[in-house]
């Protein structure tokens, strides 16, 4: 096991030296030789465009399990780096200047769009599984609606045997006005995605204040009932963090295609208008 | 940091297929049917299961049974209705798209809404603003050019068309224009070919309307496209300067310099510059291996300026000294400032010629007659300066020069009174020079101290204190004065601006006149002291083009007037080169 992450770690720093070098070597030769090789523009663009196939059809490997093409995190290894290079060759290929017009402005933001998407995703997929390792549990995505359920029906048992039907009944009535819906969906997907505590806080308050009016045996359900919805914070945190895991896609998936709709008329228009057709 | 906590309970069993597209709509419940909606979407809940009719040997009519898996609760405590149906009817449901199957819809009206946009984009009405890559500069944007390009393409406007043949052409021709392209010139080793880009039909586009592209040097090794230099699209102003890359994609290389080099030498030199015929500005022989030194940087490897380089010196016949005019504490009536005699032209740019008139006559004047000197209201009696013929004459005449004094500036009119007072100058001027050839000896060649050659003194400076002036050929001839021919200008491969300069230095951070002596010091600044600035560790922009201009006006003799001169070997007298 340790070997294994040594190994881990040695692959990712001599990857990561692979980028680094490749992007101060593009840099280097770009401020060195780009005056010589007038037409370096066309080069990078067509570098880059190879390297937004690449990018693009990545998730094709996962289509193709039956080859031997190497593992799949392999290929998301690859995926990073070539991305990250991208980047760069990004840069050198519009000169470091923004493009003016609407067209290349259009293809410029959806570069960069994916380009920061992908990073915003590389960073959620590695800081995110973490944070719902060190939580405690985790809940597979598709299972939290089975959890919230099997939630909701404990706590509606609990709540329902302390109606007696003499009483007052404070725990009932707490929980149809604070809790009811909180337990029949997924709530404050922000303030977990900002860790932030202040839901739970405020529930906790809301009990703190309940038990003052409660009696003996009411005080003991309350006291489950609180564990029950720090159970459903908890579920809450996975959901919110599991979804930030999958919405990023909606944005990077896309807007790669978009942008290589967009390169290939780009493409086109620079070959056609280059002046060297006929 | 969350506490760690037990994982809710959940049916770790119930076979969960995220994959699909469509899931049951009570999942968000968590209560799913068991069978799921159809692929297409619908809803297939019927009964918790299908009873089953149970026959025991005998019976005619059977008895229903419940089949409801245990997996779904088992089988139900009341058991199906009479009729056989289940009684436990599942409640229908609105399916819904699973979070992988939305993607899958975002991606492809992502795509689809690309399409559309590009459609539209490049749809006739919009294609001009959509395609455009950046403004264009200010005279290729305006409406006078549009005009003039309808008037040459039959009525096309379009601005794009004007340059671009792929704009004069359907969006249905592009991709095959850009095929073509992509076979001629921008092939794999096209685009990574070193050296300037070539010309294209592009160039043709602009040589409609601009004149002179072609003429650089007459040894260029490459001939290369406009856009090389003049990048359009990039401001609404004006077009960018020229970056100096696009100098030093040539100059830069040492094999289009070489070529250069050897068709320069098999060219005609006469071929190569307009400026050498020019009478106000310094002649310069061109190099024999011509401007084909490598250069990657002003600040690094350009050479030295050529009249450094090669100590020209300032051949002017006139005597000039500059110690002594700039230097306090000479015996000069005052000290002078270099702007007292080199004024700058309106532009800023040089200095306007030098005259007699209006910078020497101050402290030179041409005073002959020290008898008759400038008091008050009058002026003094002086020689004309210019032509020496002139000054003969004046000489020649003295007794109507001085009666026209007499009645300009002394107010005498009487007819006696002036014979009188031009007997008595003449008298005077006898008295001192003897005869009329010592006096005019003593104009032409008295120096400074009055020291005329043959030991006579005058009391005056003469011609000879600032011009060369020789005897004459013949007797009775006037001495002859050698014409003073002083250059505009010195460095003619280049531009300056001296009013640009004067802001943080003086004339003599640059020009090192103090100790200057000689007229034939040229007191030019070496390229260091530019370096010192223009450079990177100076801070001050060094492009080429602060300089140099890349299309030279081309020389007389390569108008389509004037055929080109016979490419015969040229003797250059060194002697004559700065004359």
């Amino acid at each position: 096991m340790a070997e294994k992450k040594i190994d881990f770690t040695r692959r990712r720093f001599g990857s990561t030296l692979l980028t680094t070098l490749a992007v101060v070597g593009l840099l280097f030769a770009y401020i060195q030789y780009a005056p010589l090789y007038p037409r370096h523009a066309y080069l990078s663009g067509w570098v880059l465009f190879a390297a937004m196939l690449f990018l693009t059809f990545f998730n094709l490997r996962k289509r193709v399990p039956f080859l031997r093409l190497g593992s799949t995190g392999f290929w998301l290894q690859l995926h990073l780096y070539v991305g990250v290079f991208s980047g760069a060759l990004f840069f050198v290929h519009i000169g470091w200047s923004w493009p003016g017009g609407i067209f290349h402005q259009l293809l410029a933001w959806c570069y960069v769009i994916v380009f920061v998407t992908g990073v915003l995703g590389l960073w959620i997929s590695r800081a995110f599984p973490r944070m719902l390792t060190v939580a405690g549990y985790e809940t597979p995505y598709e299972r939290i609606p089975y959890a919230r359920k099997s939630l909701r029906e404990e706590a509606e048992a609990l709540v329902l045997a302390g109606v007696d039907g003499q009483t007052s009944p404070v725990v009932a009535g707490f929980y149809t006005k604070r809790l009811g819906m909180f337990f029949t969906k997924p709530c404050n997907p922000w303030a977990h995605l900002r860790q932030s505590r202040a839901p739970q806080a405020a529930h906790t308050s809301h009990f703190d204040e309940v038990q003052r009016y409660a009696k003996k045996g009411e005080r003991e359900l309350l006291d489950k009932l609180r564990n029950l919805v720090a159970q459903k914070h908890m579920l809450d945190y996975q959901y919110s963090l599991q979804f930030a895991l999958r919405l990023w896609l909606f944005a990077h998936i896309p807007l790669s295609y978009s942008l290589l709709v967009f390169t290939v008329l780009h493409i086109i228009l620079v070959h056609a208008f280059s002046g060297y057709a006929s | 940091m969350k506490a760690n906590q037990h994982s809710p309970v959940f049916p770790a069993k119930e076979y969960v297929r995220p994959n699909l597209n469509w899931e049951c709509g009570h999942l968000c419940k968590g209560c799913p049917c068991r069978i799921g909606p159809s692929p297409k979407g619908k809803c297939r809940a019927t009964y918790e299961c299908t009873p089953r009719l149970a026959l025991k040997p005998g019976e005619v009519k059977g008895h229903w049974t419940c089949t409801r898996p245990k997996s779904g609760g088992g089988k139900c405590q009341n058991g199906p209705f009479p009729d056989g149906t289940c009684c436990n009817a599942i409640p229908k449901c609105q399916p819904r798209r699973s979070l992988r199957s939305i993607r899958k819809r975002v991606v492809v009206f992502t795509v689809i809404a690309s399409f559309l946009i590009l459609l539209v984009g490049i749809s006739h009405n919009w294609r001009d603003q959509f395609t455009n890559p950046g403004p264009l500069s200010s005279v290729h944007a305006s409406a006078t050019f549009a005009d003039i390009h309808a008037l040459q393409s039959g009525g096309d406007s379009s601005n794009c068309a004007a340059c671009h043949e792929g704009a004069k052409q359907g969006v249905d021709s592009w991709h095959t224009m850009a095929f073509d392209a992509f076979k001629r010139g921008l092939t794999p080793a096209g685009i990574i070919k070193k050296g300037p880009i070539e010309p294209s039909a592009m160039d043709a586009s602009c040589l409609a309307c601009h004149d002179g592209k072609k003429f650089h040097q007459r040894n260029m090794a490459a001939e290369f496209a406009c856009q090389e230099c003049h990048k359009e699209h990039q401001t609404s102003g004006f077009m960018p300067e020229v970056d100096s890359a696009s100098c030093t994609s040539c100059h830069g290389s040492a094999e289009l310099m070489a070529a250069s080099r050897e068709i320069g030498m098999k060219t005609d030199p006469h071929a190569f510059s307009a400026l050498d015929s020019h009478p106000k500005i310094q002649p310069r022989k061109r190099p024999d291996k011509g401007y084909t030194e490598i250069i990657t940087a002003f600040y690094t490897d350009h050479p030295e300026f050529q009249q450094i380089r090669d100590g020209v010196r300032d051949q002017s016949s006139l005597k000039f000294n500059h110690a002594i005019h700039l230097q306090p504490g000479n015996k000069i009536p005052r000290t002078l400032n270099c702007g007292d005699c080199h004024e700058r032209d309106a532009k800023g740019e040089y200095q306007k010629p030098i005259t007699y008139g209006k910078h020497c006559v101050e402290c030179h004047t041409l005073q002959f007659d020290p008898d008759t000197p400038a008091e008050n209201d009058k002026p003094g009696i002086y020689l004309p300066h210019g032509d020496p013929h002139y000054v003969r004459a004046f000489l020649r005449s003295l007794n109507i020069q001085y009666e026209e004094y007499a009645k300009s500036h002394e107010g005498i009119t009487s007819p006696d009174e002036l014979a009188l007072y031009v007997k008595e100058k003449k008298v005077a001027i006898e008295k001192r020079y003897e005869t009329g050839e010592n006096l005019e000896r003593a104009v032409f060649y008295a120096d400074m101290k009055g020291v005329v050659p043959g030991g006579r003194r005058a009391p005056f400076a003469g011609c000879a204190t600032c011009h060369d002036v020789m005897e004459p050929k013949s007797d009775n001839a006037t001495p002859e004065i050698k014409k003073v021919i002083t250059p505009d200008r010195w460095m003619t491969l280049g531009k300056f601006n001296h009013d640009m300069h004067q802001k943080g230095l003086s004339c003599l951070d640059c020009h090192h006149v103090m100790t200057s002596e000689l007229t034939s010091d040229l007191n030019l600044p070496s390229i260091k002291s530019c370096v010192d600035c223009h450079s990177p560790k100076g801070g001050i922009d060094h492009r080429c083009i602060r300089c140099h201009t890349y299309h030279n006006s081309q020389p007389a003799s390569l108008s389509p007037m004037s055929p080109a001169a016979p490419a015969a070997p040229v003797q250059v007298d060194p002697g004559n080169i700065h004359r």
